[in-house]
């Protein structure tokens, strides 16, 4: 079961890919988890506390190329021919990732220059990407033969297919989102990042190749090898206190810290045209606590167990195995270290223009005056929206990149609802729905991206929830 | 609430999924096949001569950890290993190689014997499946041992000669 585990576990490489792209939220502007996708966001409430752990929840998942009936469907064909026509059809950039995030705080307010909307908070972060390793894997489903079991001879198997990191961590952030004149609103974001997992091993680079030899029958080849397996808090955690209880420890206790930072602007090119940027999670985080880290770096060349060497001299007890395998570790400068190593957050960009038309409606705006404590003033808005969003999340292959297209109504003045119709390199039939709406001060939200996904989950390639509950005052 | 409640609730409602059949894991059955390198040796006629040359030495042996067969994943998956050899033989005289497989306590658990015939090359292949691979995997040591067969004039040392061994392995590994 072991190995179907690992076998399934490879098949789902290549497919179930998550994307961090929220453009249900993006540009909403009456949920304050707006701000979280750019910090420069125009928006118009005097202070916000969000619901601990229930302010804000998001799970994506997004296949490409594969889904679930395309193995498990009870069609009659052998799951076998399934697999192997999976494996072998898929690309070493079809990947897997899974991003998940809980808001545990998340507080704003305005200040009293009217200008600035400060908002911080606490939330966790999982996510992971896997690339699929296609030529790892296949070395693994057949070894270095072809189906039939003949050697596959001079076929490069590439390292470079290796490509995985994945990371828990819990970010503690603080924001400012300034309106510098009529048109300009601009913000800032600083994070403090604590991780409690991280494994990783990217930028891999080399070739295994099985060549006829001149000493033995054949040779096989270790060429420009550059590989590590890098891990923090994962290799030697013997904790029986369970998932979450440890995981909230490691948080906590675990000096695994980094900074960075998240900019956003909102700018009004014209009464009902605007742009927004946003750029999340410049920064990094260095870890150092239970590190543990498994390289190979160098040429080798193996030729086999030579059962004749002169004996070392300087080891005359080391046997032909033992001068194997050291020769094998001493050439490939195999080790395994505990020297502290930091990671890139993975950066998203976002950029979007919209469009406001339709009649004016009313919103209600709570504005404070000297002389009393507060008034209410009706505030008028165009009743639509409609727009374009850029989305891009910078991987360490190639960047993930989605385009939006949305339309917005506000059905009441405390009801709107966005339609989003996304494209990107794994679907063009990706619509989503999301509403914001309120009762008395309470507020909720909720988008689902890819709704047609949801007739049939099994064919589904793509799955994205997000939701939450705000008090909010206008 | 008004459009978010009938909203999760219609997504709920239309949620579903087709026919799948997730036993069809019972039915995954994976063959792996490796080709790997194996042993190897050149021995030309100092190694059959005592120093001074006037000697023949009628046995050279050579014994090595041999950890192929130690992880637990090989043990269980493993069904079959063929062994193919080559030999090249430029004496005058035949040769017995003798491949012979030890566990810890250092008893024989296979032996394979391949003749070498003088000035020839010799091919053999080798295959362990069964209660013979069994006990194969069990084998923690091998020991090469190269037997000079008596034949006529003794190997002159002034004479270069050789015999060379080389060898393939291949594993085939079943999980079902």
């Amino acid at each position: 079961m072991r190995l179907k585990g690992l076998l399934f576990f490879c098949v789902f490489y290549c497919s179930i890919v998550t994307s961090q792209n929220k453009q249900i939220l993006a540009g909403f502007d009456e949920i304050p988890q707006s701000l979280i996708i750019n910090p420069g966001n125009d928006v118009s409430f005097q202070k916000h506390i969000g619901f601990p752990f229930l302010s804000g929840i998001s799970i994506n998942a997004v296949s490409s190329n594969f889904t679930l009936h395309d193995l498990f469907a009870d069609d009659g064909v052998d799951i076998n021919d399934k697999i192997r026509n999976l494996l072998f059809n898929l690309s070493s950039k079809n990947h897997v990732a899974v991003n998940q995030q809980v808001e545990l705080i998340n507080v704003g307010f305005r200040r009293k220059n009217d200008k600035d909307y400060v908002s911080f908070g606490l939330y966790q972060e999982l996510d992971f990407i896997n690339y699929y390793p296609k030529d790892a894997a296949i070395l693994f489903y057949q070894g270095n033969t072809d189906r039939n079991g003949n050697l596959e001879l001079n076929r490069p198997y590439e390292l470079s297919d290796i490509n995985f990191k994945g990371d828990v961590v819990s970010v503690l952030h603080a924001g400012i989102s300034r309106k510098v004149n009529k048109k300009l609103t601009a913000g800032l974001r600083v994070k403090l990042y604590a991780g409690a997992f991280n494994f990783q091993s990217i930028h891999n680079k080399g070739t295994f190749t099985t060549v006829l030899g001149e000493n033995n029958i054949l040779q096989h080849q270790f060429n420009s090898v550059d590989f590590a397996l890098q891990s923090s808090g994962v290799i030697g955690n013997n904790s029986n206190d369970g998932i979450v209880k440890t995981t909230l420890e490691k948080m906590i206790l675990n000096s695994n810290f980094g900074l960075g930072f998240d900019v956003g602007f909102t700018y009004n090119l014209k009464n009902d045209i605007t742009l927004s940027g946003s750029i999340l999670d410049i920064g990094f985080v260095n870890y150092n606590n239970n590190v543990k880290t498994y390289s190979l770096k160098g040429d080798y060349n193996l030729d086999g167990l030579d059962l004749l060497t002169p004996i070392d001299i300087e080891n005359p007890d080391l046997g032909p195995w033992e001068q194997l395998t050291d020769e094998f570790d001493d050439e490939l400068n195999n080790e395994e270290t505990s020297r502290a190593y930091f990671t890139y957050r993975p950066m998203k960009l976002n950029a979007g223009i919209e469009y406001k038309f339709g009649k004016k409606v009313s919103s209600l705006k709570k504005v404070n005056s000297v002389n009393c404590a507060a008034f209410v003033e009706r505030k008028l808005e165009r009743q639509n929206k409609a727009g374009l969003q850029l989305y891009s999340i910078f991987r360490a292959k190639q960047p993930q990149v989605a385009l939006t297209g949305f339309y917005y109504r506000k059905i009441f003045s405390s009801l709107a609802a966005k339609v989003t119709y996304t494209a990107d390199s794994y679907s063009f039939k990706n619509i989503g729905l999301g509403a914001s709406t309120s009762i008395g001060n309470i507020h909720f939200y909720g988008g689902f991206d890819n709704i047609l996904g949801y007739t049939d989950l099994s064919k589904s390639n793509s799955i994205s929830i997000q939701f939450g509950i705000n008090w909010i005052l206008e | 609430m008004r459009l978010l409640v009938p909203l999760i609730v219609i997504i709920s409602l239309f949620s579903c999924s087709s026919d799948l059949d997730f036993n069809q894991v019972d039915n995954i059955e994976l063959t792996q096949n490796a080709v790997i390198t194996g042993i190897y040796f050149q021995a030309d006629q100092t190694k059959f001569l005592n120093i001074s040359g006037s000697t023949e030495i009628n046995e050279v042996s050579i014994i090595s950890t041999f950890d192929l067969f130690k992880g637990d994943y090989i043990r269980d998956k493993l069904v079959k290993v063929v062994f193919d050899f080559e030999l090249e033989n430029t004496f005058n005289r035949n040769f017995e190689i003798e491949v012979v497989f030890l566990d810890e306590s250092n008893l024989q658990t296979q032996t394979i014997s391949l003749p070498v015939f003088q000035n020839a090359n010799n091919f053999s292949v080798v295959v362990f499946e069964g209660s013979d691979l069994e006990s194969l995997k069990t084998s923690v040591f091998v020991n090469l041992k190269a037997k000079l067969l008596p034949g006529i004039g003794m190997i002159d040392i002034d004479i270069d000669q050789l015999l060379t061994l080389k060898s393939t392995a291949k594993f085939t590994l079943i999980s079902s």
